[in-house]
């Protein structure tokens, strides 16, 4: 196993430090920009809240395909990682309708 | 005719691939548990973190985060734990080299900010607490507030301790030879776990 393990080191690029630096940089700066959102601009909340979230989702890529190598595996491997996440947005839309319920209640 | 040459290549790989005999997504048995660990974990969190949307949208109001917490501090936390997860990709990455001792810097210098990220968010919490929020309730009178707050964070904290514990014994491990860079490298996505769902923690209890 170790050596199928091997082949899919050999196929990754060199230089890995230059691309981890870069990936570091682009989160601590995505995360300054979140954190001026809302200190520092003067934005209208829904879209503040979209913003944050597409910054949300950008950063999650990020640490998912270097930091945690889905960038060199098979696609295969990235389908298990991603399809539960899909799921997971089917859920949220599938509860919210208790959402309205609730607020019926107050 | 070279497009269908691949293609036809592309159709003979992927029913090589699936057609049993071997693991179809070339990861040792290490690495594809850990992976299917993570994505349980994940939907730990999940739920949890649609919990406390589901309680946030229908409550009819939610209080000010800003006028309770310290956001340049937490986002001090999040950038610490930013920079631990880079140091565990450098750590992995010099022991795919062979360069066991610089590995072994890095991995201490990623114990070391998750020691003080786990220390910060401690000190978040004494704060919280003598503002008087409490599991069942809290000064701004929406309880589930402050109980999605300690149970998501608690949640992740209890993450960053044992990741810290884990870690800790992958140095040794590396250090001495005991460990391969795979090993390494599964500790590694681990702790990637911990940063990727601080992400969304960090977006639906601070910022959103």
């Amino acid at each position: 196993m170790t050596d199928g393990h091997a082949g899919t080191t050999a196929g990754q690029p060199q230089g890995l430090t230059r691309l981890y630096l870069i990936a570091w940089l682009v989160l601590v700066a995505i995360t300054a920009i979140e954190v001026s959102l809302l200190l520092v601009f003067r934005v209208p909340p829904a879209v503040r809240a979209t913003a944050l979230i597409i910054l949300a989702i950008m950063k999650a890529t990020l640490i998912g395909a270097y930091y945690m190598g889905l960038r060199f595996e098979r696609l295969a491997m990235v389908y298990i990682a991603v399809i539960p996440l899909l799921l997971l947005v089917l859920m949220l839309v599938a509860v919210v309708p208790d959402v309205t319920l609730l607020l019926g209640r107050h | 005719m070279t497009t269908g040459a691949a293609d036809a290549r592309e159709r003979g790989d992927l029913t090589a691939r699936w057609s049993g005999g071997r693991s179809p997504w070339d990861l040792s048995w290490g690495k594809l548990m850990m992976w299917l660990f993570l994505i349980s974990d994940a939907m730990t969190f999940a739920a949890l973190l649609v919990g406390l949307w589901v309680a946030r949208l229908g409550s009819p109001a939610w209080p000010n985060r800003l006028e309770i917490m310290n956001l340049q501090f937490v986002a001090a936390m999040t950038v610490i734990l930013i920079c631990s997860s880079t140091t565990m990709a450098l750590a992995v990455y010099a022991a795919r080299q062979g360069a066991r001792r610089q590995a072994v810097w890095f991995l201490t210098a990623t114990i070391a900010a998750g020691c003080l990220f786990a220390g910060m968010q401690a000190t978040e919490w004494s704060h919280f607490i003598r503002e008087g929020a409490r599991l069942t309730g809290n000064p701004w009178g929406v309880p589930a507030f402050s109980f999605t707050f300690f149970v998501i964070t608690g949640l992740h904290g209890a993450h960053v301790l044992g990741g810290i514990v884990y870690l800790w014994i992958m140095a040794d491990r590396i250090a001495r030879g005991l460990s391969s860079a795979e090993g390494l490298e599964i500790a590694g996505l681990y702790w990637g776990f911990v940063d990727l769902v601080w992400v969304f923690i960090w977006s639906s209890i601070y910022l959103l």
